[in-house]
């Protein structure tokens, strides 16, 4: 291909603005296209094939049977629009769309590259993202804040997750050259801004004027001094909103604390045995009657090891006991008591009292335990560390005692502090987030060498493409400025690049069949009058993408039936569903699936080192995990296979259009899979419960009732089946196929 | 709409690594005639030392104990000690005189067959970044590995088996990365015997995922199949005819298929005891990595076209295998004393069954060894050094007996005939019948090669 020179490239389509449609009407310039293309429109889809096309297109999940025999009888005039707006407000929307955008924001829960360490903040981007399509955030306020949420005035900590956009990139982790691991990282967040907001590979020109679209060197330079003045890192978030849920946990904690402590207050005991702890039978510990254990004499551990003691006795009034152990902690040291060697409760020996010392010595209950007359052993036991024991005391308590009750209440109490306190760790607010470093313009690297600097360049943005440029400016790095310039309504290139996004997600292929790449290199427009209509209906909407759904989906073009021949336009083209849409209906299909936004920031899933039988542990853990397929973490190099199979994108670089791929070891997934044969048999159990079996399964997968000849087809199928094995596995079977066919994993 | 044969060839990739290329790509300009058909390479992860191994240089024990008599730009990780000799004697072996650790036991057996390559250099010092280039070309960004690009230029001849098998990979250090397809099409990516894991998994326990079922028998797959192919016909029948459909239920019958030819390539059992002895697998010190070996030949056999072994467990003392920043006498003694039967084995077995001539064998790590001691390392250990260190080729169409290239007396610079990454790699491609200038994909509005803009094939090596 021959280089095109900076002006010749700048007569290139897509650098110029916006065309004046033919027809204000995305119909009637869809109706012109498929005339001049010599072909009829295909009639109207039916009821079935549109409810389960909204569902899937706009939240991600198929509709139920319920809600699509309440659509069949819905004979009103606007029943589908009814549909779109339930689904636009629906908080499984953002799920869905969200999902779509992190694609191109390559959003990954680690790093990738060299060192695949965890970002365990990523999750609030993701979050930010969800949100942001659910309160239909104007686009242009969208991209100004994954850009420069932290320089919005008046500023605003909500906006601040927003700008994890710039930092979740993969860098080099090791890289041993600091000047180079810095131009590397700034050339990844502009290559990432160049392809995601204006289709542009704006990375080319590092080394060299850009050999295709009109982008100097100069101008990489005067963009990447916005980015050398910028700086990655985790916030802290102090607000209210962030802060609120921690409030609420210490609150929690501070009464079950309280709680504890009442119930360790005085019951009545009777034959109470009370012994030093440090009179042992037999053990390991170490007693200390000086410092710690001044004046009282105590029992602890040698710094390592596994520490125990172990107490002969003998009980003379059979029945219930309590055993209560006096103790004095700082941190909790848990451990274990067995009492002839059973273990009494959890989390044993794991009050704190404030020191360590003689003076914080205080009493606890343990446990309660059964003992007959005679010969018993009591064993404390803690690893590596002991708590300060001081004494032990067992002592019968009647039947009806109060105390007896309480105590199981205090095994619970326990168990949530424990719970509470590692929410409390975790409700931390934290952020990946950037923010204005020192601000300094950046020298031209020759060829790319971060190490042979040309001229400096003043902070800036294209001058080849857009309008007006400017510079940015000399108190900050500029990038609001660099916002501002890139959501300017005569900007050629942003609004054409998110509609065309948008046409691409609802029907599988865009406009312009290169979402990331609108240079002269990427392909031509199929209708550059339909794509620059919807460009201008956008910006004239205050760049609302919920309205922009709402006008393409209640067109009769999205309405239209099916068309299964790649490239044709008269239709809705068939395509295959993405691998998280295949998941979540796989697992409400089965009944499985936990619809809520889940509790916790992300999985615990090991990203660094992980070994075999790591990466085998992380696959449970995915497959067990019951949330929406969004909130799966993305651990970049190990990403869920289930997803890598059905060609989830690489986390690792933006990807406006995935790959379709067919290949036999999908279909080894599909039929060997023991996740999905499992699925597949809670499936079969669930509708085999209800009135109609057949049918009930048929409109799960596939959003329709089974027609006469496949109810008979499958009646036939599982006495068949039935034969070999038994009923239910004969069902499962069906399950099974039906999930793994192609009108289950397509799109009509 | 009719669908053609080719069209449906085209969409399903039949088979897991795609047809041959010809069919694929809209040309085949980039085939040169090839002297290998496939490539095994074994992967020693961390970085054997080269000095110590194969490069023989004297010099280390005259200034053993004193610092480099020269100083040079930082190419090394931690801080530079002083000379350090190696442990071991080398000697001269075979006819060719190829140069030898004593550590070496069995592989001088075979020396005439190797081709040393002395002067491969220009990887990046850290392991993540070396890694990535010697797999992909490229140490930061993401780029397809040269096992993707090998299947997506000449595909493979058996349609049951992938094209690219990684025999347990290792997940650090770009992980699947190092045999991903990045931007190709997914279907040229490695797939993994074993998942991958670090320490990578044992070969005992190395499978192909999902290809048994212990809950479905054949007639309960036979049935499953025959209802798809039922709707599958329904379905064409209403008119929905898209090829995707097509291809899709043609996977399904593939898929089947693949499940009774990977366990056949993958049973050992029928192995005859001289074969199990050859590769050492009567020995536990040498019964994993011989296992590994061994699946790696029944892969050849069967024409899968790359074929990746990695030596990547971790030792007590050093992370990675070979990565001996300290305890160098120890850890490479184990590390040998591991794959030196095995490999010796491979190449015997290989001869022995007329697959040496058109299979190419490759040995070695990311980087290879300073010279000198890592600073304050005790027992002493050396660092990592990517600017001269040495690889070997067997095989597939090289020189055998012959030494390629040269690093200074002190084993620090390559200084004559100096092999970059790229050049490895084109040396690879153009062994394998590609021509690396050639074969390019387009991705983003540019084309892609293996080898960037760079790279040149050693033609002195060429057989």
């Amino acid at each position: 291909m021959a280089v095109l020179s900076v002006e010749g490239s700048q007569k290139h389509w897509a650098f110029q603005p916006l065309t004046k449609p033919t027809s204000q009407s995305l119909d009637r310039i869809v109706r012109l296209e498929i005339k001049a293309a010599g072909v009829k429109p295909t009639p109207p889809a039916d009821k079935y094939t549109l409810i389960r096309r909204a569902y899937f297109d706009l939240i991600g999940l198929p509709p139920s049977p319920n809600q699509i025999r309440a659509f069949i009888a819905d004979k009103s005039t606007n029943a589908f629009e009814k549909v779109v707006d339930e689904l636009l407000n629906s908080r499984h929307y953002g799920e869905r769309w969200g999902r779509h955008w992190l694609d191109v924001a390559r959003y990954g829960d680690s790093n990738g590259g060299d060192e695949n360490h965890a970002f365990p903040h990523a999750w609030r981007y993701r979050n930010w993202v969800i949100n942001a399509f659910n309160r239909d955030l104007p686009y242009d306020e969208f991209l100004r804040d994954q850009l420069a949420g932290d320089l919005v005035q008046p500023m605003d900590e909500e906006r601040l997750p927003a700008t994890g956009f710039l930092a979740i990139g993969t860098k080099i982790l090791a890289e041993q050259d600091p000047v180079k691991k810095r131009a590397d990282i700034v050339d990844e967040q502009l290559d990432t801004i160049g392809r995601v907001f204006l289709g542009l590979s704006i990375g080319c020109a590092r080394c060299h004027d850009h050999k295709f679209d009109p982008i100097p060197t100069r101008d990489y330079y005067a963009m990447a001094g916005i980015f050398h003045s910028t700086t990655i890192g985790d916030r802290e978030l102090t607000g209210d909103k962030f802060t609120a849920q921690g409030k609420l946990l210490k609150d929690k904690l501070a009464e079950i604390t309280a709680s504890i402590a009442d119930l360790n207050r005085t019951f009545t005991r009777q034959h109470a045995l009370e012994w030093e702890a440090e009179a042992i039978d037999r053990g390991n510990v170490i007693v200390l009657t000086n410092g710690y254990g001044k004046g009282i004499g105590i029992i602890g551990d040698r710094g390592k090891g596994e520490h125990w003691a172990e107490y002969d006795v003998k009980i003379t009034h059979p029945g219930t006991h309590i055993l209560e152990l006096r103790y004095a902690a700082k941190d909790a040291r848990p451990g274990q008591i067995k009492i002839d060697g059973k273990p009494l409760s959890e989390n044993a020996i794991s009050e704190t009292t404030g020191e360590w010392g003689p003076s914080n010595q205080r009493w606890h209950i343990e446990g309660k335990a059964d003992l007959s007359l005679g010969q018993h052993v009591l064993r404390i036991e803690s690893k590596p560390l002991m708590s300060h024991i001081d004494k032990v005391r067992l002592s019968a308590v009647d039947p009806t005692n109060a105390v007896l009750k309480s105590v199981e209440e205090l095994h619970a109490l326990k168990a949530d502090r424990i719970k509470t306190k590692a929410a409390l760790r975790n409700a931390k607010p934290m952020t990946m987030a950037v923010r204005d470093g020192q601000v300094k313009n950046s020298p031209i690297n020759r060829l790319g060498n971060p190490h042979d600097h040309g001229e400096k360049v003043p902070r800036g943005f294209l001058t080849g493409v857009g309008s007006a440029v400017g510079n940015a400016p000399e108190k900050n790095s500029g990038r609001l400025e660099l916002a501002d310039w890139i959501t300017s309504p005569d900007h050629p290139l942003t609004a054409r690049v998110i509609v065309n996004r948008v046409w691409h997600w609802h029907f599988g292929r865009g406009l312009v069949g290169s979402p990331d790449n609108f240079g002269t290199t990427g392909q031509r427009p199929r209708n550059l009058s339909l794509l620059d209509h919807l460009a201008r209906r956008l910006i004239a909407d205050k760049w609302s993408l919920k309205k922009l759904h709402r006008y393409i989906m209640l067109s009769k073009t999205y309405r239209m039936g099916t068309v299964s021949n790649p490239g044709a336009i008269n239709g809705f083209p068939l395509r295959r569903l993405e691998a998280e849409a295949f998941r979540d209906a796989l697992l409400q299909a089965s009944g499985t699936l936990n619809h809520e936004v889940p509790p916790h920031s992300s999985l615990k899933i090991i990203s660094q080192n992980p070994t075999h039988v790591t990466l085998a542990r992380n696959r449970r853990a995915y497959e067990e995990y019951p949330y929406r397929s969004v909130y799966l973490p993305i651990v970049r190099s190990h990403v869920y296979d289930l997803f890598t199979l059905l060609d989830f994108p690489n986390a690792t670089t933006p990807v406006g259009k995935r790959a379709n791929t067919t290949v036999p070891t999908q279909a080894l997934m599909m039929m060997n899979s023991p996740f999905l044969i499992k699925q597949a048999a809670a499936v079969a159990e669930s509708v085999r419960k209800t009135k109609n079996p057949l049918d009930e399964l048929y409109l799960r997968l596939f959003a329709r009732p089974a027609t006469q000849e496949e109810r008979s087809e499958s009646i036939e199928f599982i006495k068949n089946a039935t034969k070999r094995k038994d009923e239910r596995h004969a069902w499962t079977l069906l399950c099974q196929t039906l999930l793994a066919s192609n009108e289950s994993l397509y799109l009509r | 709409m009719t669908l053609s044969r080719r069209d449906t060839l085209n969409r399903i990739a039949v088979g897991f690594g795609g047809l041959a290329a010809n069919s694929l790509l809209a040309s085949n300009a980039f085939r040169l005639p090839a002297r290998a058909k496939r490539i095994v390479f074994l992967f020693m992860h961390g970085g054997p030392s080269h000095i110590d191994l194969f490069d023989h240089k004297p010099k280390l024990e005259k200034y053993h104990g004193r610092p480099l008599p020269f100083s040079e730009r930082k190419v090394t990780f931690a801080k530079r000690g002083n000379v350090l000799a190696p442990p071991w004697k080398l000697r001269q072996v075979g006819q060719s005189g190829l140069w030898m650790s004593k550590l070496w036991q069995y592989l001088p057996t075979v020396a005439d067959e190797l081709c040393m390559l002395h002067s491969v250099c220009e990887t990046n010092v850290a392991h993540g970044g070396a890694c990535m280039k010697m797999h992909t070309g490229e140490e930061a960004l993401l780029r397809p590995s040269m096992g993707a690009w090998v299947s997506y230029g000449i595909g493979t001849e058996n349609q049951n088996l992938p094209a690219f098998v990684t025999i347990c990979p290792t997940s650090l250090h770009g992980g699947e990365n190092n045999y991903g397809a990045a931007f190709l099409p997914s279907r040229h990516q490695g797939v993994p015997l074993g998942t991958p894991g670090y320490p990578n998994s044992t070969a005992k326990n190395a499978k192909f995922h999902y290809m048994e079922n212990k809950l479905h028998d054949r007639a309960d797959q036979e049935q499953q199949l025959g209802l798809l192919r039922r709707m599958h016909e329904r379905s064409q029948a209403q008119g929905l005819t898209h090829p995707d459909l097509e291809a899709r239920l043609q996977s399904f019958e593939l898929a089947f298929r693949m499940q009774m030819a990977a366990p056949d390539a993958m049973n050992i059992r029928n192995e005859p005891e001289s074969i199990r002895k050859l590769y050492g697998m009567d020995d536990p010190k040498t019964e994993n990595f011989g296992h590994q070996c061994l699946l790696a030949r029944r892969m050849a056999e069967r024409d899968v076209r790359f074929i990746q072994v990695s030596h990547a467990g971790s030792l007590p003392f050093n992370n990675e295998q070979w990565d001996q920043h300290s305890h160098l006498e120890q850890g490479h003694s184990i590390n040998v004393g591991q794959i030196d039967k095995p490999i010796t084995g491979l190449i015997m077995d290989l001869k022995s069954r007329g697959l040496l001539d058109d299979t190419l064998v490759l040995w070695g790590g990311e980087f290879g060894r300073t010279p000198t001691t890592q600073a304050g390392t005790n027992p002493a250990g050396r660092d990592h050094h990517p600017d001269g260190f040495t690889m070997w080729m067997a095989g597939g169409g090289v020189k055998r007996g012959f030494r390629y290239g040269k690093t200074d007396e002190f084993g620090y610079h390559a200084i004559e005939d100096r092999c970059t990454i790229h050049d490895l790699h084109a040396t690879i491609l153009h062994l394998l019948g590609i021509d690396h200038e050639r074969l390019t994909y387009r991705h983003n509005g540019r084309d892609f090669r293996l080898t960037d803009v760079y790279g040149d094939p050693a033609r002195e090596i060429l057989a």
